[in-house]
C-alpha cells in the first residue's frame, strides 16, 4: 500500500464532503470508540452502587433474630435492615452477625454482609462482603477484606479493601480493583469515587479491555441520521 | 495541495478486543466526560494510538452516563499524539475524533505522516475512520514530501 500524492483532492470539499461523510456513516462499519461509553458508564454504576444505598439510608425496618452478650460484646444474629432511598427504591442489608463492643459502641462489625441496593431506576446492585466495620459516629464503613458488587445489568466489581464515607457519599479503595461487564473490563491499582458515584477516578496502571462482542455490537447498532444508536 | 492515502489499519476489526491503558482515568457524570491521563495507549491488533491525554465527551442529550444510554459525541487527544497502523505512522500535537461524522483530524505545527520510507509533512491529517482513507493538508503551505529515493541503489 503506497501513498500516491494525487493532484486532485482525494475528497470533494464543502457540502458534498459532508454528504460523503454522512453516506459513510450509514454503512454498517465499526466506529472506533462508539462503544467506549457503555464501558465507562459501567464504572460509574459501580461507584454509584457503592454508596447509593448508604448515602440515603432511611432505616425503617431493623430485624434482629437474637441478641446476646458475649464477653463484653453485644452480638446480634442475622440483623436485617431494610428501607427506601429518597426515590422510594427499596434496599436491604443483611449480615450473619453484627458485633458491637461495649467499649467502642460506635463501631459495629458486620459479618457475611449482603446488601441489595438500587443504582438507577432500572438497575439494582448487590454488595457481598465477608466483613465490614461500620462506624456510626464517623458514618464510615470500612471493608477490610475482598468484596464484590454485582448489578442486575451484568456488571461485577471486585475490590480488595475500601473505605466508604457515607455522609460524603464517597468511597476510596487503595488496592487493586477489577470491574467487568459483558462489554468490557477495567483494572486499576486504586479507585476513588466521589459525589455518590458521579465522579469515579481510577489510578495507577489503568487498563481497560473492550471485548470483541462489544466491538461487534457497536458495528451492528443501527445508527439513524440523528446519530443516536438504537440500543 | 493534498495527498491522499489509506490508513487501512485504522478501520477497526470487529472481532478484536480494544485495549486502553493510562495512568489515570476519571469519569465525571456532571460534565459528561471521561478523561484518560498519562501514557494513554489505545490498541487494537496492529493499530496503536498514543497520547498524553484523551478526553471522551458524551452527548448531553443522552440519559445519564450511569445508564450508559448517552452516546459519545467526540474524543480529543493531545500531548504528543502518535497514530500507527500497519506501515503508516502519523504524529501530531492534537487529534479530534468526531463520532457523528466518523472522522479523525490530527493537527499541529508539523503533522508527520510516514509510510514505509516515505515521509509527508503537513499541518492537518483527516482520516475517515470507517474506510481508513487519510488526507494530509498543508493549510496554505505546501505538503512537504520526502520520497525514499528508491532509485538510489541500496549500499
Amino acid at each position: 500500500m503506497s501513498v500516491q500524492p494525487e493532484m486532485a483532492a482525494a475528497y470533494p470539499h464543502g457540502r458534498s464532503h459532508v454528504e460523503y461523510a454522512r453516506a459513510l456513516s450509514h454503512s454498517r462499519r465499526v466506529r472506533i470508540l462508539k462503544y467506549l461509553l457503555p464501558v465507562l458508564s459501567v464504572i460509574v454504576i459501580v461507584g454509584f452502587a457503592g454508596v447509593s444505598w448508604i448515602g440515603t439510608v432511611l432505616p425503617e425496618g431493623i430485624a434482629i433474630q437474637s441478641t446476646a452478650i458475649e464477653d463484653g460484646k453485644i452480638v446480634m444474629r442475622n440483623p436485617v435492615m431494610t428501607g427506601q432511598n429518597n426515590s422510594e427504591q427499596p434496599y436491604s442489608l443483611k449480615a450473619s452477625r453484627a458485633v458491637q463492643d461495649l467499649a467502642t459502641p460506635d463501631l459495629i462489625v458486620l459479618e457475611d454482609i449482603v446488601a441489595d441496593m438500587p443504582v438507577s431506576d432500572s438497575v439494582s446492585a448487590t454488595l457481598t462482603a465477608p466483613r465490614g466495620s461500620y462506624d456510626r459516629a464517623a458514618e464510615r464503613m470500612a471493608f477490610t477484606e475482598p468484596f464484590r458488587i454485582e448489578t442486575s445489568s451484568g456488571m461485577s466489581a471486585e475490590l480488595q479493601t475500601a473505605e466508604v464515607d457515607i455522609a460524603a457519599g464517597s468511597m476510596v479503595s487503595n488496592s487493586p480493583v477489577s470491574v467487568t461487564s459483558p462489554e468490557a473490563s477495567i483494572v486499576a491499582q486504586s479507585m476513588r469515587m466521589q459525589d455518590k458515584g458521579r465522579s469515579v477516578v481510577f489510578e495507577t496502571g489503568v487498563r481497560m479491555t473492550i471485548t470483541p462482542n462489544a466491538v461487534r455490537a457497536a458495528a451492528e447498532a443501527p445508527t439513524n441520521d440523528s446519530g443516536t444508536a438504537a440500543q | 495541495q493534498e495527498s491522499g492515502s489509506r490508513m487501512t489499519g485504522l478501520a477497526l476489526k470487529s472481532d478484536q478486543p480494544i485495549q486502553i491503558e493510562s495512568d489515570k482515568l476519571e469519569i465525571n457524570e456532571k460534565d459528561k466526560r471521561a478523561v484518560f491521563t498519562g501514557n494513554v495507549k489505545v490498541t487494537q491488533d496492529d493499530m496503536l494510538l498514543q497520547a498524553g491525554l484523551m478526553t471522551v465527551y458524551y452527548k448531553t442529550s443522552g440519559d445519564s452516563v450511569a445508564s450508559g444510554a448517552s452516546d459519545i459525541d467526540r474524543i480529543n487527544v493531545s500531548n504528543k499524539v502518535l497514530l500507527r497502523s500497519g506501515t503508516q505512522t502519523a504524529t501530531a500535537d492534537t487529534g479530534a475524533f468526531d463520532m457523528g461524522a466518523q472522522t479523525m483530524v490530527l493537527s499541529g505545527d508539523k503533522v508527520v505522516l510516514t509510510d514505509g520510507d516515505n515521509i509527508f509533512i503537513g499541518c492537518k491529517l483527516t482520516v475517515q475512520m470507517q474506510s481508513g482513507e487519510a488526507q494530509l493538508d498543508a493549510c496554505g503551505g505546501r505538503v512537504m514530501i520526502q520520497l525514499d529515493p528508491k532509485s538510489r541503489p541500496k549500499k
